[in-house]
Order: C-alpha cells, then structure tokens, then sequence
C-alpha cells in the first residue's frame, strides 16, 4: 500500500503539485489523468525517488520513503515517459545493469528475460545499442528490464505511447495480471479508454492539485453514465464552446 | 557495497569512459561480458606499452646522478596523469549523462560514484606508472635496498597519484558548484579541456626545450624543475633532513587538497551532478530582457550553429589537431636553433609557398575538423529540418560558411605566427595564405561532402563520429600521408626553384597544375553534392 499525504513541489515560483493526498492499495491498477503539465510526471518522479519533494510524505508498505529509499527501491519498478536512458548500451547490456541493480541472479533472471523478450519480440535487437532503437523498440527494452525483477510496485509513465497495437495490447494484459498477483500498478494516460479499461481506481489532476479520485464506475454514476470523455472534459478541460478551434480552423469568410 | 552491483556499474562506466575504444568493438559485434573483457584488457595493453616503452628509456639513466632528468620525468608523467584524468572525468561523470537514471534504480549513491571514480583511476594509470618505475629505478641507483626501493617507490607513488587525482577533482567538481558551470555546462567543461591540454603540451615542450644541460660533469643533465627537487631527495636520503621538505611537501598538500575536497565540494555534490545531469530546470531567465523576436532565417540558424560548436570533446580534437599540432611543429623548428629564415628570400618563392599553404592546409583539415562533423552535430533536428519548408541548399550552405570560416580563420592564425617565427616576406606570407585559403576552401568542400554521406544522426558520444570511415587507421594514414607526400612536393618544387634556373617554368607549371586540379575539384564538389539540393 502506497500513502501520498500532502505532497507539495514546487519549481520556483511554480507549483507543480500542490498537497496531494491519496492513498493507492496494493492489487490494483491506479491510473492518472490530466492535461498536459497537470502534475502526473511530478507524482510518479517522487514515488521513484526522482523528484525530491518540496514537501509532504510518501510511505510504501509503511515505509517512510525518505528514511528508506534504498530499500522501497527495490520493490519499485519505473519506466519513465521518454525512453531515452543508457543509450550507449545494448539492449542487452542494459538488462544486465538492471539485472544486477535489482541483484537477481542469472539464473532467476534466465527464463524471465527470455520470455520477455520473446513476448516483446525483441529476440533479433539484443546486441543493439539503444540508440539505434526506434522510439518503440527503446519502450519496449525498458518494459522487459522493469519487469526483470517481478516489481511489487510498477510505475509506468504513459506507457502506451509508442508501442504498436500488439505490443499495446500485450502490456495492458500484463499490467492486469500483475495487479491479479496483488502487486501494484500505477500508470499515467491520456488514452481515456485505456484508463476505463484497466483502471481499478482514478485520479484526475488539474493544475496540480487533485480533482478526483475513486473508481471509473463510481465517477460514472455520478454524472448520470456519461461516456468518460464528456466527464473528463467537463471537469480538467477547458469551458469554451468550440470557438477557439473555430478561429484557428473555421470558414474565413463567416 | 554489493559486488553484483558494483561489477554491473564498473562495465557501463568503463564504456563511457572509452567512447572510441567500445565503438570500434562494437563494430566487431562484441557486446556485454565480451566487450567488457576487451575493455578492461585495454587497460592491461596501454601499461605495459607504456611500462615497457619508459622502463627500457629510463633503465638506462642513471638518475642518481641526473636531478634534472629525473624532475623532468615527474613532471612529464603528472601533466599527462592531470590532462587524462580531467578528460577521463568529463567522459565518465558528464558526457554519459547517465546519474539521472540511476535515481529510481537500488543502486546506492556511494556505489555510482565509487565505480566512476575507479573507472577513472583506471584511466589514468596506465600512463603514469612509468613513475613507479622512476622512483624505483632513482632509489635503487642510490643503493636503496632493494626491497626498502620498491616500498619507497609505491608509497610516494601512491602519494604523487592521489595528489593528481585530488587536484583534477578539486578543479572539475568545484567547477560545477559555480552559477557559471550551471549555465554554460558544455562551455566551461570543453574551455577546462582545451587548458589543460594546452598546458599539458606547453609545459612537455618548455621542459623540452630547457636543454641547457647543467653543469659539465660526466653525465648530461637537463636543468631541473626546482619545485619538483625535494621529491628528488625523498630517493636520495629517504630519512633525512634533506628530505624532510619533500615528505613533508607531499603530505601537506595532500592533507590540504583533501580538506579542500572534503569541506568545499563533495557535500551536495552528487546532487549538483545529477542536477548537471538533467535538462536545465529553471531555464527561463525571468529578468533578462526578452528578444526581438527574430523571422529572419539566417542569424537564427547562425545562433542555432554556434550552439553546436559547445561539444567538449568536440573542440578538444578541433584544438589538438587544428591548433596544437601546427604550433608544435613551429615551436620545435624555432626552438632547435637552425631555425628557418625566410627573410631574404626573393619573390620567385610565392608559387613554393603558396603550394605549402595548400599543404597546410590538406594537414589541417581532416575528419575530426569541425567541418567534417558539423552536419552530423545537428543529430535529430537535421532530418526535422529536411521536413522544414527551408531551402536545403540555404540551410546547408550557411553551415559550410560557418564551418568554412572557423576553420580558415584558425589556419591564417596558425601561418600568420609561422610568419613571425620564420620572419617571412610579405609577398611570400600573402601567397602562402591565399594558398592556405583556398586550400581549406577545397579540403571543407571534401570534408562536409564526406559528413553529409556518411552521416550519424543518433550517435552518443561525439568520438564516433570522428570514427567514420575507415576509423582510426585511415585517420592516421592520411594525416601522415598528407604529411609526407605533401612534404615531398614541396621540398622538391623548392629544390628546383632554389637550385635551378627553371623557377619561372616550375612557377607556371605548378600554378596551371594546381589551377586544373582545384577547377576539377570544385565542379565535382558542386555536380556531386551542392546540385543535389536545387
Ligand atoms: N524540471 C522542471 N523544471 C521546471 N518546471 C517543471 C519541471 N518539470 C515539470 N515542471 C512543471 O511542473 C508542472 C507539472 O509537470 P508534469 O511533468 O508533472 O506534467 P504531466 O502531468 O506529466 O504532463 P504531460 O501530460 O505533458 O506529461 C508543469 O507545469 C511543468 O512545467
Ligand atoms: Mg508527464
């Protein structure tokens, strides 16, 4: 179980998240929703120790995460929004890093990768260097090593971005099969669809701050089953009629 | 410290740390343990060439009797451990880029930065261990025990790296707690490179060219470095007065640079790194004015190229072999006393000179000069840019004149102080420059050509480019090549205009020759290349 209390990051003068407070079970799929620069990035960074925040807690299994970092890392797998890391490396050597970071031992590791990689059909690109990859091939090198060490908690920054449709489909059925273990997967989109999904629980975030957070169904029957974009839209869009889109596109003589 | 994690962190670092090394295995297929392997074994091949090309040099002197020599050595061997370590530095702490995304990785702080600085080490000492050997050889030859010889000469050893190592680190990681380094990172560092180097390079050639052998005694010696004595006298009496200020010397600085490094710069220092690491965060400059806004092509895409020019390593190869090599041709012909003048030489010279200028020029520019890298600099955005409504042949254009224009201007720089040096005539200077022009004209038309067929775009580290091509071999094969042959037309065409009657005939042969040949050239240059862009 992951508990958020009060997280505050600031960059300058900007808030980039303000007092967010939630609380995520292990066993499910958590999914973040926002517009772009909404503060999803921010919150996952700080879950994976990337961001220090300015202020507020985060405790894992009960863990203080600041009193525990090295530790909370080890149940913690993350793949990033852009896959470009460790470039220099082959697909294969970067598995061996990860490998090792996460201390598993070959022969652990042996079947798992292989069939990662054969699930990601990445069999023929292992003695690649990264940069080679195209930006799929990258997202896909970084899914195998996050799922090298069986994470408890995996954290994945618009994952689906990217991947062709049967590699999309293949990593939606392995985030619901990890959650079905009773490990935790949380993930951040924009693919509405993909949120109702998969999502067990949702949280919307607006300029920072948290505007919802339960679960697709409940946010449903409160806006009388409206399809999920309308109520997205309705709550972190933007209140206008459609004209902006009018001047930019609509008939110049009207 | 986990072994398992330790080991995994060593070999990444090890492939930052030797860009060129790993690309040219890479090519060879070798990737992981394998690669790994050849890596480390590179490190095993460069100690013992250097063991074994300085042991034999330095096994025949007798430094018991020659100081001079003997500081010469030390001084030697710790420029070149500063200026590979602070290259060494960049590459595994900068230039990889990587400490960012170890944060959300189980590795331990500790265990990142003790593998890099291991890595580092590694790096270095392969070319400063002729110094053990100095200092046992120097303390052996002062009839040492033996065993006492070879302790005293790792324990100053050890005390003389661990000085290099806390000065480089002192130097780098200091640098990066300034405002100066968080804005102009690539700057800075590639600044930092260039000095040292130079400083590396000037101060072997004025030790070099300090040659007044002292004394008249039996053995030649060179002069000594006086600040570098007292650890002459750690050999000569280990446990003596004498001694006691070189012993002392060490032990104080260190202790003082340790201080230094331990009080100023490691606290918050693996996080000024990582920050250095990552993308600028506060990019925006609140109070400085904003710019016109610019619609005018031309001086954005000049503002665009100069920013490509901040790549360290980059600028260190441009300096090595557009600017230090020529001054150390010129240095070591001025310095050896039969130093050329031109003073009296008369004007049938010019077609002689201008020829050299092309030489020059030919040995100049090369596939590591920024004309012959500046296409693949762009990386992503030059194929972004081919989508842009941009004419190709403008945009390329304009690159060719920066890249044109840098490198023409270093190259005048370079012949004008020749001029001083070897106090040339004015025609001949006008007609060795105007060769030199035009020769860089010709050889960038080569070059850029070349970069744009042979273009990477995704590279990682700037050495692979440099790589292109036939590699290193044909690097040094036709620099040499230029070298000589370029070397054998002029010494022939002077032969013939200094010691025969011919000098008009072989002025206008020469002259219509290399007019044919630049024509040819040029048309190729523009059917083979600019057309392709109308
Ligand atoms: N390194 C940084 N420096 C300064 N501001 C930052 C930095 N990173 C993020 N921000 C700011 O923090 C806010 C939240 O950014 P964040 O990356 O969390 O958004 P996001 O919800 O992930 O957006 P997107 O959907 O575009 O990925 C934004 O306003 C952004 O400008
Ligand atoms: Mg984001």
């Amino acid at each position: 179980m992951i508990e958020i209390k009060d997280l505050c990051k600031n960059y300058g003068d900007k808030k980039a998240l303000q007092n967010l407070t939630l609380t995520i079970k292990s066993g499910e799929i958590f999914g973040f929703l926002g517009h772009n620069g909404a503060g999803k990035s921010t919150t996952l960074k700080s879950l994976v120790s990337i961001i220090e925040p300015t202020s507020g807690t985060i405790t894992v299994d009960g863990l203080d995460l600041k009193a525990n970092r090295q530790k909370i890392k080890e149940k913690i797998a993350y793949v990033p929004d852009t896959p470009d890391i460790f470039l220099q490396l082959t697909a294969g050597e970067y598995w061996d890093l990860l490998a090792a970071a996460y201390q598993l031992s070959e022969d652990d590791v042996a079947k798992r990768r292989h069939d990662l990689i054969e699930l990601f059909d990445m069999g023929a690109h292992v003695d690649e260097t990264m940069a080679s990859f195209s930006h799929g091939m990258r997202q896909k090198s970084i899914l195998i090593g996050a799922l090298l060490s069986d994470p408890d908690v995996w954290i994945l920054d618009e994952p689906l971005q990217g991947l062709d449709p049967q590699a999309a489909h293949d990593l939606k059925e392995l985030m619901k099969a990890h959650a079905a273990k009773g490990k935790t997967v949380i993930f951040s989109t924009h693919v509405l669809d993909t949120a109702q999904q998969l999502c067990d629980e949702l949280a919307i975030l607006k300029k920072g701050q948290l505007i919802y957070n339960g679960s697709v169904a409940d946010l449903r029957a409160q806006h009388d089953n409206q399809s999920l974009e309308d109520i997205y839209l309705g709550m972190a869009g933007r209140q206008d009629d459609g004209h902006l889109v009018d001047n930019i596109e609509g008939d110049e003589h009207e | 410290m986990n072994k398992q994690q330790l080991r995994a962190l060593m070999s990444v670092d090890l492939r930052l740390a030797n860009p060129q090394v790993t690309d040219r295995y890479r090519k060879k297929g070798k990737t992981g343990a394998a690669l790994t392997k050849k890596l480390t074994n590179q490190f095993v091949y460069n100690t013992i060439i250097f063991i074994l090309i300085y042991g034999f040099t330095m096994f025949m002197l007798d430094f018991s009797k020659m100081p001079g020599m003997f500081t010469f050595y030390v001084g030697l061997f710790v420029l070149l451990g500063i200026s590979q370590s602070i290259s060494s530095i960049y590459n595994v702490f900068f230039a990889g880029k990587d400490l960012a995304s170890y944060l959300p990785l189980p590795f331990r702080e500790k265990e990142i930065f003790f593998s890099k600085t291991l890595i580092v080490f590694l790096n270095v000492v392969p070319f400063t261990l002729p110094l053990l050997l100095l200092f046992f050889y120097t303390g052996w030859r002062f009839g040492i025990f033996i065993p006492l010889a070879i302790i005293l000469a790792i324990v100053v050893f050890l005390l003389i790296m661990a000085l290099v190592f806390l000065i480089c680190a002192l130097i780098v990681f200091g640098l990066t707690k300034t405002k100066l380094f968080q804005h102009h990172k690539n700057a800075v560092m590639s600044g930092l490179m260039a000095i040292t180097m130079i400083i590396a390079v000037a101060g072997i050639l004025l030790m070099n060219g300090s040659n007044n052998y002292a004394g008249a005694g039996a053995s030649f010696d060179r002069a000594p470095i006086t600040l570098l004595l007292p650890i002459y006298q750690i050999f000569k009496a280990p446990i003596s007065l004498a001694s006691g200020e070189g012993w002392l010397g060490l032990i104080a600085l260190l202790s003082l640079f340790a201080a230094l490094l331990k009080y100023q710069v490691l606290p918050n220092l693996s996080e000024q790194l990582t920050q250095v690491n990552t993308t600028e965060v506060n990019n925006a400059n609140p109070h400085k004015k904003a710019r016109r806004r610019q619609t005018k092509l031309v001086p954005i895409l000049d503002a665009y190229n100069r920013q490509l020019l901040k790549e360290p390593n980059l600028l260190l190869q441009v300096l090595s072999s557009s600017i230090m090599m020529p001054l150390i041709f010129i240095l070591t012909f001025a310095m050896n006393g039969s130093a050329f003048n031109f003073g009296q030489l008369p004007v049938k010279w010019f077609g002689v000179f201008f020829v050299g200028g092309l030489v020059f020029a030919a040995m100049t520019v090369n596939q590591t000069a920024l004309i012959a890298n500046l296409i693949s600099l762009d990386r992503e955005n030059f194929e972004f840019v081919r989508s842009l409504p941009i004419s190709m042949k403008q945009y390329l254009h304009r690159k060719f004149q920066l890249g044109f224009f840098f490198q023409v201007m270093i190259n005048i720089l370079m012949l004008l102080i020749a001029a001083i040096t070897f106090k040339m005539p004015l025609v001949l200077l006008a007609s060795l420059i105007v060769g030199v022009i035009w020769g860089t004209y010709l050889m960038c038309l080569h070059y850029f050509r070349r970069d744009y067929r042979l273009r990477i775009t995704n590279w990682t580290n700037i050495t692979q480019l440099f790589n292109r091509g036939g590699g290193n071999l044909a690097l040094v094969a036709t620099m040499f090549g230029s070298i000589i042959i370029g070397g054998v037309i002029v010494a022939a065409y002077a032969v013939v205009v200094g010691t025969t009657k011919l000098a008009l005939l072989a002025n206008v042969i020469a002259l219509s020759v290399v007019l044919i040949v630049s024509i040819w050239f040029w048309l190729r240059s523009q059917k083979k290349f600019w057309r392709l862009f109308d």
